[in-house]
């Protein structure tokens, strides 16, 4: 019964999960190559999307491991720089959404009544619709651009985190401890800041990181079908898209190296989204020595 | 005659449980059944029951954490129900409670300072120096050191998470204490020193408990005035000397018999109780308890007793004490 949650321990039984750390190395080698792209590659121009029309459709060679495109752009550049955009736009949209929904989630948990009621229909408005197809129509109204796409991303999403906030807050209002901070007299305000969301957040956290790796990959559903990230610049789901013409006619290197991107950082985010659940949960831990 | 810090008078709390979403009939569970009693100033009332007869309800409503369906609840002559809420929360420093499970009243992410010091922080505009002294002082009245300050719920163990919890009940200085089952959850060993730890508080503070168990034992040792509760309705109050001299009620006789007597060479005749206490949500015609009574007569089950007074301070609802006997 005694609810024992200690971020140091968390963190070391991360680290003891091989696949969990192996992600997470990954993770942040992406992360750096992303950060650092200009210094990392000669061609930090084309990365940022000026053409080189010289040296178009080169395939995969020791001066371009992984190609370059229609307009000569070398791959790992663009690859480096595409980061920058997918990565930062899983992690947003996760943000975002846990910005928005966890608080409103809490809220109506606590307060319960009419309050719950109107914020609940609220999400479920926003959940009757298909996720994609709500993500597309609203990214499609804002105009097509990055930001909106993560907001149109975002707003499909919060109420995910509203009802696993709302549901993590249900089953601890009822906590003895609660009840005392309330017979306290400590106010409403100052119990949800300090006794509830506290205690809520581990598996938000959990949650947020298993759901980056699907928001990289809706997102670049959304660049695909030229809805996010504009010319010049590109995400992978863009570099996809501008290769997919040519896959057939033997250029394949164009979708098929942002498209294992895409795989193995999402794959990533759902091992380490695994691994946090499983090291934040002392009952999942297995002692491995 | 001075007021008593607490009157309550009819105190009733329904729960209702809609059957569901398109249908008008929903169950209703009585947990509190028309209450009243007072408790003056610096006396012990203890309320004995088994589980589900009412006690933590009426613990709650006293409080306030629940809203009572009917009655009044009168707290140093101030009716607690017409409070506006700011009002009763301020309200609140002089009125504490302190439950049954420590480890479960007890945040658990927070240490020990940081639990006894959330009064003071709702309460006052200590400063953290102050608090410090505060907790410190307060460690020391429930027979903790200072250490105390920096260990978590986990790192205690159960008599010392306990003393924790009535630190912080303390630390506003309150009139009135309510403990909920505060022994129950400890080691027989335990809960002794916790009774004598409450003994000697209420004498340095001038404390009034309201004191809930289903423990006669524990409350022997406590208890100025026993009220028995059964389904929600108080069946027999008196004087604790009394309670056990000379106990009245059917009920009453069959609890007190149940407690283990510490010296093994005396036996007591037990009196087993037939069948379980009924639901609140249907409870029984008449008097609740007339379908396990020994003495049932017919009117038991047609009409609830009135509480009366068979002798000063001893009052008894029973139809067999209705002659004046």
């Amino acid at each position: 019964m005694r609810a024992r949650v200690e971020v140091g321990s968390t963190l070391w039984y991360l680290l003891r999960d091989r696949v969990a750390l192996f992600s997470l190395a990954f993770l942040i080698l992406v992360a750096l190559a992303a950060v650092f792209a200009p210094l990392l590659t000669p061609y930090a121009a084309q990365g940022m999307g000026d053409p080189d029309l010289a040296a178009k459709f080169r395939s995969p060679s020791i001066e371009h491991p992984f190609g370059t495109d229609g307009l000569g752009r070398d791959q790992v550049a663009r690859l480096m720089f595409g980061a920058r955009r997918s990565l930062s736009m899983g992690v947003f949209v996760v943000v975002a959404a846990i910005a928005i929904g966890a608080p409103l989630g809490t809220i109506a948990g606590y307060l319960g009544g009419w309050v719950d009621e109107v914020l609940m229909r609220i999400t479920d408005i926003f959940l009757a619709f298909p996720p994609l197809l709500l993500a597309i129509a609203i990214a499609a109204a804002l105009g097509a651009s990055y930001i909106n796409a993560l907001a149109a991303i975002a707003a499909t999403w919060w109420p995910w985190y509203a009802r696993l906030a709302r549901s993590q807050t249900l089953s601890l209002r009822e906590r003895a401890y609660i009840e005392a901070a309330r017979s306290i007299g400590v106010r409403d305000r100052v119990i949800i800041m300090r006794h509830i969301f506290p205690n809520i957040m581990t598996p938000i956290v959990v949650q947020g990181t298993l759901d980056v790796g699907t928001a990289i990959l809706v997102a670049a559903g959304l660049s695909f079908i030229g809805l996010g990230t504009q010319a010049p610049y590109a995400d992978w789901g863009v570099m996809i898209s501008d290769g997919r013409l040519f896959f057939l006619s033997g250029r394949w290197w164009l979708s098929t190296f942002p498209g294992l991107a895409i795989f193995f950082t999402a794959m990533a985010f759902n091992f380490l989204g695994d691994g946090v659940r499983v090291a934040a949960d002392p009952r999942l831990r297995r002692i491995q020595s | 005659m001075t007021e008593p810090l607490l009157r309550v008078q009819g105190l009733s709390m329904t729960f209702s449980r809609k059957s569901g979403f398109f249908s008008r009939v929903g169950e209703e569970l009585r947990a509190l059944n028309d209450l009243s009693f007072t408790i003056n100033a610096g006396e012990t009332l203890g309320i004995v029951g088994e589980s589900g007869c009412g006690k933590s309800t009426l613990a709650r409503c006293l409080l306030r954490l629940l809203t009572p369906t009917a009655g009044q609840i009168y707290f140093a002559g101030q009716d607690l129900l017409a409070l506006p809420d700011e009002t009763m929360r301020r309200m609140r420093q002089r009125m504490q409670i302190v439950l049954q499970n420590p480890f479960s009243s007890l945040s658990p992410r927070l240490n020990g300072f940081q639990l006894i010091a959330e009064p003071l922080r709702t309460h006052t505009t200590m400063s953290r120096k102050e608090m410090m002294d505060e907790v410190a002082a307060l460690l020391a009245e429930v027979g903790l050191p200072s250490e105390f300050m920096s260990r978590h719920p986990h790192q205690l163990s159960g008599g010392q998470a306990q003393r924790i919890a009535l630190a912080r009940a303390l630390a506003l200085n309150p009139d009135f204490v309510i403990l909920d089952e505060p022994t129950s959850a400890l080691d027989v060993s335990v809960q002794a020193q916790i009774i004598n730890l409450l003994i000697r508080l209420q004498k340095q503070r001038a404390l009034t408990y309201l004191f809930i168990t289903h423990d006669l034992g524990v409350i022997q040792h406590i208890g100025d005035r026993i009220a028995v509760m059964y389904l929600g309705k108080i069946v027999e109050e008196t004087s604790s000397e009394r309670i056990f001299a000379n106990p009245q009620h059917p009920y009453t006789q069959a609890l007190l018999s149940s407690t283990p007597l510490p010296d093994p060479s005396r036996s007591r005749q037990r009196i087993i109780l037939p069948g379980t206490v009924p639901s609140a949500v249907d409870p029984p015609s008449g008097c609740s308890f007339h379908p396990r009574c020994a003495h049932v007569m017919d009117q038991c089950r047609t009409l609830y007793p009135a509480a009366r007074q068979t002798s000063v301070g001893h009052h008894v609802s029973c139809h067999l004490y209705e002659n004046g006997a």
